[in-house]
């Protein structure tokens, strides 16, 4: 565990920091997600060797809760690990795997100033697209598209952009 | 919830952004559709966004209270019998637990075995993840005979990981148990049992100077002084 924290530790505390804002906060999410990750290492499908993506996942998760709750938001499901995630082409894999967060900060940012919003709103601040779109007072079907076109146009940046 | 339906929340399902009803009906149209190739793409894509955020160092002090809390949990668990029975898939913690928790195979102290369990854990996640970067001085041993597998020596770690497949389960009485032949002398590496069907995965302290080989035997448990039977797996080192 000491040699996933070492290797794992400022990419999951950097997400953490990203999602809840502050330091304490960030480490408390951190530390329950390594611990829960350690608790559950005999579930965990090493083959599948998503140990990154895995961990990331949790902190995601927990630090979404963190949020929500310190925001007065009622708790809500965010979807498992998918199993069909990196099981398939090679663009998932390499994104999933070894994707490097210079490349994702500029394929986020190239996209459209209203497609960043909901993205961050979503993912970042693990809000619902109901939710976004009272915030932003848009009709619930404009921040649906929103979100998919943001991601189409992500992985097609990603797709063509670097990477090995 | 038709294609249709699904299509047009997909970047929302995706981004992990439904509402809980909602969720569920996506998945319940998931399964039962295979229309959808491009969701895993997509969810890729919404998965990478975690690597988009700055990468920051955690104050130092959040290791020593995360391994602190790690070895208060070990010690919590130290009175669990280990290396019994009944449980259908022992997992991978059990299996290693089982094969340090006797001090008849080997001796360890069970504090000392459980931070062997975790750093083999770390060792085994991590080698799995990246083959070539952090862990290096691997030597792989081919096992064969009844099943096949993997004996992997990390010489860096003083650590090997068991890895065979479809290893046939045994009754209560008795375990198969793992051997480390040096100039014909077996030498034993500790004991599991295993009762239901599957593969092995376990990782366990080794110092390979001068091995030869590895083997498993059946043994009556909870195991052996020396080796009672052929065995059933071997492989050179």
């Amino acid at each position: 565990m000491e040699v996933l924290y070492d290797r794992l530790s400022r990419r999951a505390f950097g997400l953490a920091y990203r999602i809840v804002g502050d330091g304490p906060a960030a480490e408390d999410v951190v530390q329950e997600a390594f611990l829960s990750l350690w608790r559950s290492a005999e579930r965990i499908d090493t083959a599948r060797g998503k140990l990154q993506s895995y961990v990331l996942t949790i902190v995601h998760r927990r630090a979404i809760d963190a949020l929500r709750s310190r925001n007065g938001l009622a708790e809500r499901q965010l979807p498992e690990y998918a199993e069909n995630i990196g099981s398939g082409t090679d663009f998932t894999e390499r994104v999933v795997s070894d994707v490097d967060g210079e490349v994702v900060r500029e394929a986020l940012n190239e996209l459209p100033e209203d497609q960043r919003q909901v993205v961050d709103m979503a993912y970042y601040q693990g809000l619902t697209h109901v939710e976004i779109a009272e915030k932003l007072t848009l009709p619930l079907g404009t921040v649906k598209s929103r979100m998919r076109l943001a991601l189409d146009k992500m992985r097609g940046t990603l797709g063509a952009g670097g990477g090995p | 919830m038709n294609c249709d339906e699904f299509e047009e929340i997909s970047g929302a399902y995706a981004l992990g952004a439904l509402t809980d009803d909602e969720l569920i009906a996506a998945n319940d149209h998931l399964a039962s559709c295979d229309q959808h190739h491009e969701m895993g793409e997509l969810q890729a894509v919404a998965a990478g966004l975690a690597a988009a955020a700055p990468e920051r160092a955690p104050p130092p002090a959040l290791k020593s209270r995360l391994m602190d809390a790690i070895r208060a949990e070990s010690s919590s668990e130290a009175s669990e019998p280990a290396f019994t029975t009944e449980a259908p898939s022992r997992g991978f913690l059990h299996a290693i637990r089982g094969l340090f928790a006797r001090p008849a195979f080997g001796g360890y102290a069970l504090s000392g075995a459980l931070a062997i369990v975790i750093a083999a854990l770390a060792v085994w996640n991590v080698t799995l993840q990246s083959s070539e970067d952090e862990v290096s001085g691997e030597v792989v041993s081919q096992l064969s005979g009844q099943s096949s597998g993997e004996f992997i020596v990390l010489k860096n770690h003083d650590l090997a990981l068991l890895e065979i497949d479809d290893l046939p389960p045994l009754d209560s009485s008795q375990v198969y148990q793992l051997w480390a032949i040096t100039d014909g002398q077996p030498a034993s590496l500790g004991a599991f049992s295993k009762q239901s069907p599957g593969n092995v995965r376990t990782a366990i302290p080794f110092d390979p100077a001068g091995v030869d080989s590895i083997a498993i035997t059946v043994e009556p448990a909870p195991g052996s002084q020396q080796p009672t039977s052929d065995p059933v797996v071997t492989g050179d080192l």
